[in-house]
């Protein structure tokens, strides 16, 4: 077996630590070392989407990163995202409102997807958000009701 | 945007038909979800598994020694071992001689088939084991063609059953040789529905822990499968009693396919054989070569009897379904169909043989629609070969076909009755939606330009309810007619109400739909309300949500459990006032005297009666305000006849898809000019969660109508294993879809709603395909497969 | 789908890496995007004994502007040059390729020489490296070295890079057009759907002068054989052409001459044929009505 590493990771504003094999993805980190386990694998070759999160701000898929790379990183999750973990943000509450979700396993990966994008671009069409959730998979709603969840997101951003 | 359209005098609700949150949605967008893989014990171990490389091969030795010397390691267990300690796997057809069990026997049956089991204490740990377990293997033929397996030469994949023929049986309803002799006109067609399956994101998972102390085993996993618990029990030698299932596990997605039976039965023998809690995530690979969990694999051939008019009198049709290696329940998706057999069609009688064969590939299992969609999809491409024939456009032979809104109840030949419909208004509806002319225009413009554009059309039923009595239609053994599901309602002292449901969610708002339906009956708001998941030991009967069942018989259940209680508030209300029952009324949510004014006794009142006030109650009248009700499937309770005459699903939901396509003339690429459908499910209880049921549904249609497709090599090694070979649509190859929502209650139902959990899935490889040969029609072509590649396409046009 | 047991070294210096690499006797893999070895990595389709990250070596995230050329570090990212002011001026067949790569996420970690240096034929970037011979800086325990891209791919996923070297950058040469001529170019692809490896990809670059005649032209085509394909005949007859698009044809029919492309789970090798040809024909009037768009040039 070889030696475990010490991997410390900023996660949603908090130092996290823990010691762990360098083949152990960001995605397993989190959910097994850390217990956050808002974030999912879907596929483990990255092609689902599932399993994505933030590193330093920027949205990548964590089932093909492993934890060592990011030592020192700032990691945002789904749990991450509502202010205190109880209040939905404005993005969580489109998604709710316009039920763009069904089992929620896609979930974490849409939002996290869809915030990077609102980030970047305040005001998407339909086609550029279907672009930035084109790698991003879901079974159960036929992608609709998520594109109409991140245009009321945008509406509701731009209101405040 | 859903339009909805009720009839004419429907009763108007306060909850049911409104927009509201779904009540799940909350926890998900937290990411607050509870998924199997996200439950965890103390000394939690880990499982993988050791896989056949090939196709066919007995299995000589398994070498663990070397795996088992791994730290962290805590055995191997192979498929003799489990064999010899538990009882098989249910298999529903009359299939004694097949043994299906979670681990190979004397041989491996498939590539990819689970021959060795490893325990470690961590999944990685697992896999390196697993890679250390040495099996010889000597190769057997392999038989991978369902028409090759027929023959009588052909390698056979079981060595106790001669034959690769495990089903076969012709059913006659009506007089077929004779609407055959009469008619003037028949044409035939061979379909291929080839195998592809629903796919979640979520693989399956399951946790389970034996506990020595209270010889009870706990089982938390991603689960959608009926009898459950028992046939977990069974396989392991131990009373249901003795299995307890965790139905509060939110399932990523299942859409039929998450029977995780053997995945189960082997957690479960693990953390019993080794005395610890045990998980097994399977990961995409396993999943999508070795779980079992493939859909359909069909070959049909439909023959049809029609008049000048295009009036179809008569069909005959054959389905070969490619089983894999083992059959499970599968063979039954060929049985569903039966009660929908005709369509929305007037078609007078039916022959239909029904063959299912196994070979040396992954084994099937239910998926979305259980086997409606490749039906629907070999009829309605025959419909539109109809149209072509006697030169009509295919809604206008659609129109002469439907069965008329008046005829409600319609039997149909094979004996189930049609609940309600009303198909030529939905039909209707739908090309309104669509603006048939424009884009009848458009392809015509697009035509003149040299390009290739299509449009398409399907009007589909969609069974709903749930009556799984094709279980004793294709074998008599099976002699169940009960399909009920229960709920338990309470309304504790203070009035608050829950209630409790006995299944695992996999994103169909069960909660929200019990909620809502219990806060109309009740005069109460919705949100107020809690519906937990009980499990398999709190005595709720359960059929699990399979076969768009829920709003139907868990719906009814809930109300019935809510009229209990509002019976047993009215008598203490009557008792308070000192009046007779049938002197008091509700009045929203409060109990009053009949007639002018008087006084009211509230809801919360009863409450605190009911429990605390026991010298306040009638005389007799047990304490509390709690109830159950078991819903048994409206109109079910009765065997099939010695000829196949059977009362499947109650309710039949509708809807007419109109899509237009273009084909790239150059890469055979096919693309959405627009998608517009008009859906009726009756009564709508929430319109976000039916809009995207359908929506998701189509998707999943579009998936197998053009990208989706299980592909084997010749040797058997399955070669569509990763998610860049097995092609899942994205945002982009889903088209933003136009729906309009037509409501025709079905008189079975205490509200009138019927089934969506399958919508859009069963009609949408239909209308697809109908685009794509409109498309192709200039060419004098069509194709009469799905999934439609753009190779295959390319070559068409050439 | 787990890896197997590796060990992990993020080095600071060249020298560490290039140690580590020497020292791990060929078992050792360079991570740097990861968007192609982590799948890998899972599936135990590679295995590793070591994985050198390369991520924290100094000036390997330069993406630099010089007079002749534009180079990319080994850690610069597809979205930052997807995004590059630079690229898009002075390589805009890369700036027209890049949003074919993957998809988002995976261009915000992959790398524009990760791309390149997996030789995947179907892939995007190689052919456009290709197209516009681009240089593969390499160093090694012999010191530096640079390839060209056409030596640097042997055949389907194999280069001509040891395992104790590393890609450090990859430049490409970036000459502007000839005095009066228009640069324009074109890129396409057919993949089952979008954002997936390509079944076919075609790139054209043509630099137009003003009379209307080609004075340069890149043509290559990806997903037909084990390497990415440059198109020098192609290329040969619109510099003749005095009329070019009157010359489309024979490219196309030139290009048929010198492909060779397999068949499998995905495409027969009659489609990727046709379908190759249908997509050059299709770059090349794209670039065409592209350089005759600019104005005053119509």
């Amino acid at each position: 077996m070889t030696e475990l590493q010490r991997v410390t990771v900023t996660v949603n504003g908090s130092a996290r630590s823990a010691t762990v094999a360098p083949r152990r993805s960001l995605a397993d980190f989190l959910r097994d070392d850390l217990a956050l386990t808002g974030t999912h694998l879907g596929c483990e070759h990255g092609i689902c989407g599932a399993c994505t999160v933030l590193v330093d701000g920027v949205a990548m898929r964590s089932c093909i990163l492993y934890a060592v790379q990011v030592d020192g990183a700032e990691v945002t999750t789904v749990e991450g995202l509502s202010p205190d973990g109880t209040t939905l943000s404005p993005l969580q509450d489109a998604f709710v409102a316009c039920h763009g979700l069904q089992c929620g396993f896609c979930t974490p990966g849409m939002l996290i997807a869809a915030t990077a994008l609102l980030r970047e671009n305040p005001a998407p069409t339909e086609a550029e958000i279907r672009d930035e959730l084109g790698g991003n998979l879901c079974r159960c709603t036929g992608y609709q009701q998520i594109v109409e969840s991140v245009q009321l997101a945008a509406r509701r951003l731009a209101e405040r | 945007m859903t339009v909805t359209e009720s009839p004419p005098g429907a009763r108007t609700h306060r909850f049911v038909g409104k927009k509201r949150r779904p009540v799940e949605d909350r926890r998900f967008v937290l990411g607050q979800g509870r998924y199997a893989a996200d439950v965890t014990l103390p000394h939690l171990h880990h499982v993988a598994v050791v896989t056949s490389p090939y196709a066919h091969a007995r299995i000589l030795n398994i070498d663990a020694s070397e795996a088992l010397a791994l730290p962290g390691v805590l055995g191997v267990v192979t498929g003799r071992e489990l064999r010899s300690e538990c009882q098989p796997l249910r298999q529903y057809i009359d299939i004694p001689e097949i043994a299906w069990f979670p681990l190979a026997g004397e041989a491996a049956l498939y590539a990819g088939e689970w021959v060795a089991a490893v325990v470690a204490t961590d999944r990685a740990l697992a896999e390196d084991a697993a890679e250390l377990v040495r099996v010889d293997y000597e190769e057997l033929p392999v038989v991978l063609d369902p028409e090759r397996a027929m023959e009588a030469d052909s390698p056979t994949v079981h060595a106790r059953h001669p034959s690769n023929v495990v089903y076969q049986r012709t059913f006659r309803w009506g007089e077929v040789e004779r609407d055959f002799a009469a008619a003037p006109h028949r044409l035939a067609a061979r379909y291929r529905w080839h195998r592809s399956s629903t796919v979640p994101i979520e693989t399956f998972s399951v946790v389970a822990a034996w506990n020595a102390g209270t010889n009870l085993l706990d089982v938390w996993a991603s689960i959608q499968m009926p009898q459950f618990p028992e046939q977990l029990a069974q396989s392991l030698g131990i009373p249901p009693n003795a299995v307890r299932v965790h139905f509060d596990v939110d399932v990523g997605g299942s859409y039929g396919v998450k029977r995780g039976i053997k995945h189960s039965v082997l957690t479960a023998y693990l953390s019993r054989r080794f005395g610890v809690p045990v998980k097994f995530i399977e990961d995409r690979l396993e999943h999508m070569r070795g779980s079992d969990m493939h859909g359909p694999d069909r070959i049909f051939d439909v023959e049809v009897a029609f008049d000048d008019d295009g009036v179809v009198r008569s069909m005959k049709m054959r389905t070969l379904d490619d089983e894999g290696a083992y059959p499970g329940r599968s063979p039954l998706q060929m049985g569903k169909p039966v009660g929908a057999i005709v369509g929305p069609y007037t078609i007078g009688s039916v022959q239909y043989e029904a063959i299912a064969v196994v070979t040396n590939k992954t084994g099937q299992v239910a998926v979305r629609g259980f086997g409606q969609a490749p039906t629907n999809f070999a009829l309605e491409l025959t419909m539109d070969r109809v149209a072509a024939a006697v030169g009509i456009d295919r809604f206008e032979l659609r129109r002469r076909n439907f069965i008329p809104p008046d005829a409600f109840p319609y039997v149909i030949p094979s004996g189930t009755p049609y609940d309600s419909g009303d198909y030529a208004v939905v039909l209707e509806k739908a090309t309104r939606c669509a603006g048939l002319d424009e884009l009848l225009r458009w392809r015509d413009e697009a035509r003149a330009q040299g390009r290739v554009a299509g449009i398409g059309v399907a009007s589909c039923l969609e069974p709903g309810g749930g009556n799984a009595i094709f279980e004793a239609l294709f074998n008599p053994k099976n002699e169940s007619t009960t399909f009920p599901e229960g709920c338990q309602v309470k309304i504790d002292r203070t009035g608050a109400v829950s209630a409790q449901i006995g299944v695992a969610s996999s994103g169909q708002g069960h909660e929200t739909l019990v909620s809502t339906m219990l806060g109309e009956e009740f005069g109460i708001e919705p949100d107020a309300i809690r519906v937990i998941h009980a499990d398999s030991l709190a005595g709720l009967p359960s059929q699990s949500p399979v076969a768009s069942r829920m709003a139907i018989v868990l719906g009814d259940a809930a109300i019935g459990a809510a009229h209990k209680l509002k019976a047993k508030m009215l008598r203490i209300a009557a008792h308070r006032l000192g009046v007779a029952p049938e002197d008091c009324v509700w009045d929203g949510d409060a109990v009053r005297r009949a007639g002018a004014g008087g006084a009211a006794v509230s809801w919360a009142e009863l409450a605190r009666i009911a429990h605390v006030a026991y010298h306040l109650l009638p005389p007799g009248m047990e304490p509390g305000l709690q109830a159950q009700f078991v819903q048994q499937v409206q109109g079910g309770g009765t065997l099939p006849t010695a000829e196949g005459v059977v009362r499947m699903y109650p309710c039949q939901s509708f809807s007419a898809h109109v899509v237009a396509v273009e084909i790239d003339r150059g890469t055979g690429k096919v693309s959405f000019h627009s998608y517009a459908l008009a859906h009726d499910c009756g009564t709508v209880i929430n319109p976000d969660i039916v809009r995207g049921m359908v929506l998701g549904g189509i998707a999943h249609g579009i998936g197998a109508a053009l990208y989706e497709r299980f592909v084997y090599d010749e040797h058997g090694q399955l070669l569509t294993q990763t998610f860049a070979d097995y092609m899942l649509p994205t945002t982009h190859e889903v088209p933003h879809v136009e729906m309009i929502e037509h409501e025709t209650p079905s008189p079975l139902t205490t509200l009138g709603q019927k089934g969506v959990g399958e919508g859009g899935y069963m009609t949408t490889p239909a209308a697809v395909a109908s685009a794509i040969n409109d498309a192709l029609a200039p060419f004098g072509t069509r194709i009469a497969h799905v999934p439609a590649t753009p190779v295959e396409l390319l070559e068409l046009l050439a | 789908m787990k890896p197997v047991d590796f060990r992990y070294v993020r080095p600071r210096t060249l020298d560490d890496a290039l140690g580590e690499l020497a020292r791990a006797n060929g078992e050792a893999k360079v991570i740097a995007g990861g968007q192609s070895l982590g799948p890998l990595l899972n599936m135990r389709l590679a295995r590793p004994a070591l994985l050198v990250d390369v991520n924290a070596l100094p000036g390997l995230d330069a993406l630099d502007e010089r007079t002749e050329d534009v180079r990319f570090g080994a850690t610069v990212r597809q979205r930052d040059a997807e995004r590059s002011a630079t690229v898009a001026r002075r390589l805009p067949l890369m700036r027209d390729a890049l949003p074919f790569v993957g998809h988002v996420h995976t261009r915000n970690r992959g790398t524009v020489v990760g791309s390149i240096v997996h030789a995947d034929p179907t892939a995007e970037l190689p052919l456009v490296a290709r197209c516009l011979d681009a240089v593969v800086e390499i160093v090694g325990p012999r010191g530096r070295r640079e390839v060209p891209v056409a030596d640097f791919y042997l055949g389907y996923l194999t280069t001509d890079l040891a395992p104790e070297e590393l890609v450090v950058a990859v430049r490409f040469p970036a000459p502007t057009p000839a005095a009066g001529a228009v640069r324009a170019t074109a890129f396409t692809e057919m993949a089952r759907r979008e954002g997936d490896f390509a079944l076919v990809a075609a790139a054209a670059q043509l630099d137009v002068a003003r009379d209307g005649r080609i004075v340069d032209a890149r043509l290559g085509l990806a997903g037909i054989g084990g390497v990415p394909v440059r198109l020098c005949a192609g290329e040969e007859l619109l510099r003749a052409a005095a009329d070019p698009p009157r010359a489309f044809g024979a490219v196309v029919a030139a290009a048929d001459a010198a492909i060779d492309p397999d068949g499998d789970l995905h495409a027969t090798a009659a489609y990727r044929r046709s379908v190759a040809a249908t997509l050059l024909g299709r770059v090349l009037e794209t670039a065409w009505r592209r350089a005759r768009a600019v104005p005053g040039r119509g």
